[in-house]
């Protein structure tokens, strides 16, 4: 039988659903961080809706020091608490992750 | 000699049981026809069903089942914890190939669950006849005649009824009807008990004792004579006022259309007045009351210009499978797209409502399908149409000369229209249920006989 792959981007889709799965078995992240993972994913990938995955890019691409602890544990804590799949929710994550990465770059910018 | 295939190649086949899976995971359309044909059993392999479980699952909670949602819901379970089962379903889901038949594979597992059936039957059969008594024979090839009848059925899950189950069947569904007769008789003093939906008027509730599941329901009315307000009162009756779940296909109206309509139907203000915005303030206020009715009811509404008999059936199963849905109407048949071109008119509408009927009864829903009448009242294909349905009702408008020169309209408050009941496969035909049309509300209703 011959396989053919439907695209590239649906192969990465697979391996990471796959890679996210893996994770907890290994520790590295808890089962309630594998959900959030899988909802980003399936937001990127499935639905086309990319703001929430570049508000965290730009947030993750800023350098952690200890000053910006505070602010990584607030978006973590509202990103996990928050319903992803519900579009008012996410917009207001999405209003928040952008205000703390303005928060964290002044905060790098004072230390 | 020729070599015997390995039993587990002739009765088992995981390529196609992982093809449906796949589909499932990403194509809707693999979802509604897998749900709709296939059960967990046709799966051989354990994994695969608890797959195909938790991916129906997923969509009848109208989630979308991606390979993430379904590893979402397995990992809260604690189900696919193993490299092999995470291996297996990594293979399912990145083995989709766009725009393959989901039908082919589909059938290739409903194929092999029913040879494993009929090895099950033979290995049964064959244990009865190593143990056979001489006297039990007949008895014996009796029931396995039955059995493999079962079987080469093209539905495994229908069943031939042998008369004296049929015999049972009939008689258990006379004495609960004699028995809620009695019942209701008692609790609301004579009031006929329905059998299906209720149709939105008392007389034609008497007459056909509701639009029941598996029926179709033609109604015709000429242009501008209140098909959509018929479809909308049947509508209110069913998903408003009951709040069963039902499905509104609309083919000419946008959805700011029909949600405006509901405006007028439910609170009583003239339709103009609500389209223009020139209310009062209690209008408004009792306009927003009607649309809370519908936000708690049951009426799913899909606005479909260029709909086509295939996406009729897509759609439906679609909300039988999330919704339950009770009833489907489509508003209206001849604004459909046509499947063939070279087709005639009247070949056209008889294919449409061929397969509005096979919806009916494979989903056990009343169907209602509104059509045209032509300028003198008559059906284009009307014969044809007939024999399919179940029930067809012609809604006319009684003229100022009929009201005028007939004795029977008389009798009547406010009678402007009459919907003839032409067939009724289960009851009396003929005969003309008076009612009347209120069309700057959109609102239809039983007319009133004059108290003597």
């Amino acid at each position: 039988m011959i396989i053919r792959r439907k695209d590239l981007a649906s192969k990465a889709y697979q391996d990471l659903v796959a890679m996210i799965a893996a994770l907890p078995a290994k520790g590295v992240i808890s089962e309630a961080e594998e959900l959030v993972l899988f909802d980003i994913l399936d937001l990127v990938v499935k639905q086309n809706d990319a703001d929430l995955a570049h508000v965290l890019a730009d947030f993750l691409a800023e350098e952690n020091a200890p000053d910006t602890s505070e602010v990584d544990e607030i978006v973590k804590a509202t990103l996990m608490s928050s319903q992803l799949k519900d579009q008012k929710q996410r917009d207001v994550l999405i209003n928040l992750v952008s205000d703390l990465t303005k928060e964290k770059k002044r905060l790098l910018e004072q230390g | 000699m020729a070599l015997h295939k390995p039993a587990n190649e002739i009765l088992v086949d995981v390529e196609s049981e992982r093809r449906v899976l796949s589909g499932m995971l990403n194509s809707e359309d693999a979802c509604i026809q897998a749900c709709d044909i296939l059960k967990e059993e046709d799966f051989y392999n354990p994994l695969h069903r608890t797959v195909f479980n938790l991916t129906s699952d997923l969509y009848r909670k109208d989630i979308k089942p991606t390979y993430a949602e379904l590893l979402k819901e397995a990992h809260q379970m604690n189900l696919f914890r193993s490299p092999q089962e995470i291996s297996e379903l990594s293979y399912i889901a990145e083995h989709f190939i766009e725009g393959e038949n989901i039908g082919y594979w589909i059938s290739r597992v409903k194929e092999r669950a029913r040879l494993r059936k009929y090895e099950v039957f033979l290995r049964h059969n064959y244990q009865k006849l190593m143990e056979i008594k001489q006297e039990s024979v007949d008895e014996l090839l009796y029931q396995a005649e039955e059995e493999l009848t079962n079987l080469t059925t093209l539905d495994i899950d229908e069943t031939v009824d042998a008369p004296p189950v049929l015999a049972t069947l009939g008689y258990d569904e006379v004495e609960r009807r004699y028995m809620r007769n009695q019942e209701i008789k008692q609790l609301y003093k004579g009031v006929v008990p329905l059998d299906g939906l209720p149709t939105g008027f008392d007389s034609l509730n008497n007459i056909t004792l509701g639009y029941k599941p598996g029926d179709l329901i033609i109604v015709g009315a000429q242009t501008g004579h209140g098909k959509t307000a018929f479809a909308l009162h049947t509508a209110r009756s069913v998903a408003v006022d009951n709040k069963i779940n039902m499905l509104y296909l609309n083919t000419e109206m946008s959805r700011t259309q029909i949600a405006l309509r509901w405006g007028s139907i439910l609170s009583g203000v003239e339709h103009e007045k609500v389209r223009r915005g020139e209310l009062t303030s209690s209008e408004l206020s009792e306009i927003l009351q009607g649309y809370s009715a519908l936000r708690n009811s049951g009426f799913y509404s899909y606005p479909c210009p260029n709909l086509t008999p295939e996406k009729t059936t897509s759609i439906t199963r679609k909300f039988k499978v999330q919704k339950d849905i009770k009833m489907l109407i489509l508003d209206y048949v001849g604004r459909m797209d046509k499947m063939t071109a070279n087709f005639a008119e009247w070949q056209i509408l008889e294919q449409i409502v061929k397969t509005l009927k096979m919806l009916a009864q494979n989903l056990n829903l009343a169907v209602m399908c509104l059509v045209q009448l032509n300028d003198d009242g008559s059906l284009q294909g009307a014969r044809r149409m007939k024999n399919e349905c179940d029930l067809m009702l012609k809604l006319v408008p009684i003229t100022k000369e009929e009201l005028a020169e007939k004795d029977i309209y008389k009798k009547f408050k406010d009678v402007n229209y009459r919907v003839i009941v032409d067939k009724n496969r289960d009851g009396r035909s003929g005969i003309d249920v008076l009612i009347n049309f209120d069309k700057e509300r959109q609102i239809m209703k039983d007319a009133v006989p004059i108290s003597l």
